[in-house]
C-alpha cells in the first residue's frame, strides 16, 4: 500500500537508492526513444541546461542528436513572485478579516500499521507502526517497533522525529530513538536519516544513529509492492542493522548485526485494511551471531507470518 | 423528488463520526448499488428547507428531477443542512433552499439582480457566480471578495448582468460545493436569443461522496493513489508482453517507472468514493427529460462536479455545440465532448427516436451517470457500457518530444497530430519557475505540446467525433477587444502526486504572491502544464480569450482546460478592479493550493 508509508527510520539501502537521489533532486523529463516519422518542429524539443542526464543507452544517444537540432530553450530561473510587483503576499490581508484559508494551511495526520504480525510457529509477535502529524512538506512523526513473545514484551524501539521534504520523492528525518530491552539495558540514540521513493517504485530508507559513549548504528530498509491484481500484492522487503560497537548485554555485536528479508502476500479489502501471509528470514552475522550462539540462541531464523497492514 | 423523510436530521456534518475505509465498513453495500446509487436518491428536505423552497418557488415549468426555478431580479436563498441518501446511507448535505442541485436562477441580461443569501449553517459560507462579470465585492470568494457569510447572517448580492447564457453558481467556502451547493444560473439575452430551440433542459452534472470531503482529502495526503482503481497489474504486464513482445513493453514502461509516474493517473477521485449525479439523480435514479419528436432541444450542460471530468454523449444522436462557457460559438456538430468542473456547453439536439440516453462517463472510466431524454416518461434507451480505460501516453508526460506523439495525439483525425509540425509555430522558450525545483513538483515538461486538437486521453481514436478546443470559434462580436497584448504572464501548473500537492509554479497558495494586473491592459497569459492531469483553470473577474498557436483568437471562456504536458495561451483584459481568484476548478487541486490571487488596480 502506501508508498508514503515507510517512514521507518530504521533502515534501508538498496542499490536502487543510490541513483535515486540525483533524480529526486532534479526530476525532469528526459529524452524518449527516437521519434520515427515526422521531422521535429523547431520548438519540439527543449534542453534543460540543468539537466542530469539519465543513464545513456543507444536509444538515448540517438535522441541526443535530435535534440541538438532544436532551437527551443528551457530555463529554470523565472521568479514566481515577479508578477506580484510590489503587492504583499496573498495572506497579508488576514488582519482585515479577509483571510483565504485553503487546505494547504491545514495539518493532517495518519497512523500506519506497516506490519502487525504473528509468527506462525512460535506465537511471537512483531508490531511495526508509524504515524505523522503535520503539513505536506514538514511533519512530526513517530515509529514504534516492538517484539513480544508468549512471556510478554521482549524489546521495543521507539522514535520521534521531524520529517522534512527534501526533494520530489525524498524526505530527511531527524530525531531521537529509544530502545528498550527486557532483561537488558535501554539505549538512546540521536537519529538522522533519509527516506523516500526511488526510481522504479522502491521504497527506501536509511538512518544513522549516534548513541551514548560514541556508539554508532546504521539501519536501512527497502520494500517493493508488486501488484498482482487490483487487490493482491506481493511485497518483498529487506532490512539490515549495523553497530559500531558490541553491546553484549543486549546481545548485539559489532558489525552487521542482522539482515532480514521477507515476502508478504496481502489482500487489500481496501488499501487501508489488508491482511497478509508471509515468509520471513533473518540471520545474524559476525559478533552478534557469536553472542547468540554462546547463549544457545539461533543465529538464523525462518518462519511464516500472518499479519495485517492497515492505516487510519 | 422527496422520497423519504428522516425525522431527526443530524445537527452538524462535522459531528459525524469518520467512517473507516468505506468499502470495508459497508460490506453489505454491493458495489453495483454503490456506483449506480439508489433509485430514490435525492434530497430529503428538512421542514424548514421545504418551506423555503416551496414558499419561494416562482412556478416556472419544472421537470422531474430538475431543481426548482427562481426568476429574478430579486431572489432569496437559504443555505442550510439537509439529509441526502444517494447510496443507501443517509448523509448530511449542505444545500441551497434544500435542493440538489440548488434552484435554477433565471435572470435577464441588463437587469440589476438582488440575491439575498441567508446562512443557516453552523459555519461561514459563500456563493460565487461562476463566469459572471461583476464588481469584485460581489464575486463571493471568502478572503478575497468579502469575509464570507457568517452563521445566521444574510448577505445581499447586488450586481447588473452584462452578459447572457448558461452559467452556474456554487459555494466557494471549504468543501461545501462538494456537499451539495451548486446550481444553474441562466441569463436570458436582452434581445432575442441567437440560439433558437423549441425546448430546453438544464443538465447539471455533479458528484457526491458519502465520506467527509476533508477526510477524503486527508487520505489522499496519506496515499495519493488511494482511489485509483486502474493501476497497472501483473495481469496487464502479461497481456502486454504477449501482445507486443517484451522489448516493446520494457520500452513503454521504462520511463514511467523511472519517473515514478503512473500512466493510470487519470483522476484523484473515482467511483471508489464518488457517486455521479445528473441534476441530483444517480444513474439508478435516471433523470428524465421530455421532448416531442421533431423538436430542436437545447441542452444547457453544466459540469458542477467537484472533481470529475465527464465525457458526455447521447448515443445515436449528434449534438450541435452552440455555446461554450455561456457564450455563443459557431455551431459545430460532434458525437461527444469532455468537460471539467466549471465548464458549460450548450448543445442543440433533434433526436429521431423516442428515447435516448444522456450518458456521461467519468474520465477515469470507473463510473458514469445517465438520464433519459424521451417523448414519454416510461421510455428508456439503452445505456452504453463504460469505455475501457486508456492509459496516458508518453505525449501526456513529455509533450511534443514523445515518439508516440504522432500516433496518439489528434484523435479522430489522423492528420491532426501533424498540425504542430505543419503549421509554422515560433520556437517556444519554456521558463520554469525557480521554485519548481523543490519537493512540490514531481515532473516538468521541457517540450510542451501546443496543439489544441487533442480530445484527450481515452477519447483519441474512439470512433466518435469528439469536440476539441480547436473546434470552438466564438461568433462574431464576442471579442470586443482585439488589441494585441502588451504584457505576458507565464504560469506553470505543478504538482506532486506522491505528496498530493498541487500548486502553481511549485508554490501552493499559502506561499504565493498575487498576480498584479492593470485595469484595461491587454495581457497574454501562458499556462504550461507540468503535470499529467488536465486542469480546468478558472480566472475570475474577466474573460479568457483562447488563442491558437498562430495567435488568432479562438474562443472566449471563463474556464480553460489545460491538458497534460500542454502549453496554451489566452488573452485577458481586466476591466473590473479588485481582488480576484484564479485556480484549478478541480476542488481538491484548488484547495491543495493550485490557486492564485489576482489584483487588478
Amino acid at each position: 500500500m502506501s508508498r508514503s508509508m515507510i517512514y521507518v527510520a530504521t533502515l534501508l539501502m538498496l542499490p536502487a537508492s543510490g541513483f535515486a537521489q540525483s533524480h529526486a533532486e532534479h526530476q525532469h523529463m528526459p529524452a524518449p526513444a527516437p521519434a520515427p516519422a515526422p521531422a521535429p518542429a523547431p520548438h519540439e524539443h527543449v534542453h534543460d541546461e540543468h539537466e542530469i542526464m539519465p543513464d545513456m543507452n543507444a536509444h538515448d544517444m540517438t535522441d541526443m542528436s535530435a535534440m541538438e537540432e532544436n532551437s527551443a530553450t528551457v530555463s529554470f530561473s523565472r521568479d514566481p513572485h515577479a508578477y506580484a510587483e510590489s503587492l504583499p503576499a496573498s495572506d497579508r490581508f488576514a488582519e482585515q478579516g479577509h483571510h483565504l484559508s485553503l487546505a494547504d494551511d491545514h495539518a493532517f495526520w495518519a497512523v500506519l500499521g506497516d506490519r502487525v504480525e504473528r509468527y506462525g510457529d512460535s506465537g511471537n509477535y512483531d508490531v511495526d507502526l508509524l504515524g505523522w502529524y503535520g503539513q505536506t512538506f514538514s511533519r512530526m512523526g513517530f515509529t514504534l517497533d516492538a517484539h513480544a513473545s508468549n512471556e510478554g514484551l521482549e524489546s521495543a524501539s521507539g522514535q520521534l522525529f521531524w520529517n522534512r521534504a527534501m526533494s520530489a520523492f525524498f524526505d530527511t528525518q531527524a530525531g531521537v530513538r529509544v530502545d528498550r530491552y527486557v532483561g537488558g539495558e535501554n539505549r538512546q540514540w540521536l537519529a538522522a536519516g533519509i527516506q523516500g521513493l526511488a526510481p522504479n517504485w522502491f521504497e527506501v530508507s536509511a538512518t544513522a544513529y549516534l548513541g551514548e559513549s560514541g556508539r554508532f548504528a546504521f539501519s536501512a530498509e527497502s520494500e517493493y509492492d508488486l501488484r498482482l491484481s487490483r487487490r493482491i500484492y506481493l511485497q518483498p522487503r529487506v532490512e539490515l542493522d549495523w553497530y559500531s560497537r558490541s553491546d553484549v548485554v543486549n546481545r548485539l555485536g559489532r558489525g552487521l548485526a542482522e539482515l532480514s528479508a521477507g515476502l508478504r502476500l496481502r489482500y487489500e479489502f481496501t488499501p487501508r485494511f489488508a491482511p497478509y501471509l508471509g515468509l520471513s528470514w533473518s540471520r545474524s552475522f559476525a559478533e552478534t551471531a557469536k553472542l547468540l550462539r554462546e547463549n544457545n540462541m539461533a543465529d538464523e531464523e525462518n518462519r511464516w507470518v500472518i499479519g495485517l497492514r492497515f492505516w487510519l | 423528488m422527496i422520497h423519504s423523510l428522516f425525522n431527526k436530521p443530524v445537527s452538524h456534518r462535522a459531528e459525524r463520526a469518520v467512517e473507516p475505509g468505506r468499502i470495508a465498513a459497508l460490506p453489505s453495500l454491493s458495489r453495483r448499488r454503490f456506483v449506480a446509487g439508489l433509485v430514490a436518491g435525492g434530497v430529503m428536505l428538512s421542514a424548514r428547507g421545504a418551506l423555503a423552497q416551496f414558499g419561494r418557488s416562482a412556478g416556472h415549468d419544472t421537470h422531474t428531477g430538475v431543481a426548482p426555478e427562481l426568476s429574478g431580479p430579486n431572489v432569496e436563498l437559504v443555505i442550510a443542512e439537509s439529509m441526502v441518501n444517494f447510496t443507501g446511507s443517509p448523509r448530511m448535505a449542505t444545500t441551497i433552499n434544500g435542493s440538489i442541485p440548488a434552484p435554477t436562477l433565471r435572470f435577464r441580461e441588463g437587469d440589476e439582480v438582488t440575491i439575498r443569501v441567508t446562512n443557516r449553517l453552523p459555519v461561514r459560507t459563500s456563493l460565487h457566480w461562476h463566469g459572471i462579470l461583476l464588481p469584485y465585492e460581489m464575486d463571493g470568494v471568502p478572503g478575497l471578495s468579502f469575509q464570507g457569510i457568517a452563521p445566521g447572517e444574510t448577505f445581499t448580492y447586488r450586481f447588473r448582468l452584462r452578459q447572457s447564457g448558461t452559467y452556474w453558481y456554487h459555494s466557494h467556502s471549504g468543501f461545501q460545493e462538494m456537499t451539495g451547493m451548486y446550481g444553474a444560473l441562466i441569463i436570458e439575452p436582452r434581445e432575442s436569443d441567437s440560439i433558437s430551440a423549441d425546448r430546453e433542459h438544464i443538465v447539471l452534472l455533479s458528484d457526491w461522496t458519502d465520506d467527509d470531503p476533508m477526510n477524503v482529502f486527508r487520505k489522499l495526503k496519506v496515499q495519493g493513489d488511494l482511489y485509483n482503481l486502474n493501476q497497472p497489474t501483473l495481469g496487464h504486464l502479461i497481456r502486454d508482453i504477449s501482445n507486443d513482445g517484451i522489448a516493446a513493453v520494457v520500452d513503454q514502461r521504462k520511463m514511467w517507472n523511472q519517473m515514478r509516474m503512473s500512466p493510470t493517473d487519470l483522476a484523484d477521485l473515482s467511483s471508489a468514493t464518488l457517486t455521479y449525479l445528473m441534476n441530483g439523480k444517480t444513474p439508478a435514479g435516471n433523470w428524465m427529460a421530455h421532448f416531442r419528436r421533431g423538436e430542436k432541444v437545447r441542452l444547457r450542460i453544466i459540469n458542477g462536479s467537484s472533481n470529475t471530468f465527464y465525457d458526455f454523449r447521447i448515443p445515436g444522436v449528434t449534438m450541435t455545440v452552440v455555446a461554450s462557457d455561456g457564450l455563443p460559438v459557431e455551431p459545430v456538430t460532434v458525437d461527444e465532448f469532455r468537460f471539467g468542473p466549471g465548464e458549460t456547453y450548450d448543445v442543440i439536439v433533434q433526436p429521431e427516436v423516442d428515447a435516448c440516453t444522456l450518458f456521461a462517463q467519468s474520465m477515469d472510466r470507473t463510473g458514469y451517470v445517465s438520464g433519459t431524454l424521451a417523448t414519454s416518461p416510461e421510455l428508456r434507451a439503452e445505456i452504453p457500457e463504460v469505455d475501457d480505460v486508456s492509459w496516458l501516453t508518453m505525449a501526456d508526460m513529455m509533450g511534443s518530444m514523445s515518439h508516440d506523439n504522432h500516433n496518439t495525439i489528434g484523435g479522430h483525425d489522423e492528420h491532426a497530430g501533424h498540425n504542430m509540425a505543419q503549421n509554422h509555430v515560433p520556437p517556444v522558450h519554456v521558463r520554469h519557475a525557480s521554485t519548481e525545483l523543490g519537493p512540490s513538483v514531481d515532473m516538468r515538461v521541457d517540450s510542451p505540446r501546443m496543439n489544441l486538437d487533442d480530445p484527450g486521453v481515452g477519447l483519441r481514436d474512439n470512433g466518435r467525433r469528439v469536440l476539441t478546443l480547436s473546434d470552438l470559434h466564438s461568433v462574431e462580436g464576442v471579442f470586443e477587444d482585439t488589441r494585441v497584448a502588451t504584457r505576458e504572464i507565464e504560469l506553470h501548473l505543478t504538482g506532486n502526486m506522491e505528496r498530493y500537492s498541487w500548486s502553481i509554479d511549485g508554490l501552493e497558495f499559502g506561499d504565493s504572491t498575487p498576480v498584479a494586473m492593470r485595469q484595461g491592459e491587454r495581457i497574454r497569459v501562458t499556462l504550461h502544464n507540468d503535470t499529467m492531469m488536465t486542469h480546468p483553470m478558472h480566472l475570475h473577474g474577466m474573460w479568457s480569450d483562447l488563442q491558437d498557436t498562430q495567435g488568432n483568437l479562438l474562443v472566449r471562456r471563463h474556464t480553460i482546460p489545460v491538458q497534460p504536458a500542454q502549453r496554451i495561451s489566452f488573452l485577458a483584459t481586466p476591466n473590473d478592479l479588485g481582488r480576484w481568484a484564479w485556480h484549478c476548478h478541480l476542488l481538491f487541486h484548488m484547495d491543495a493550493g493550485m490557486f492564485r490571487e489576482v489584483v487588478v488596480s
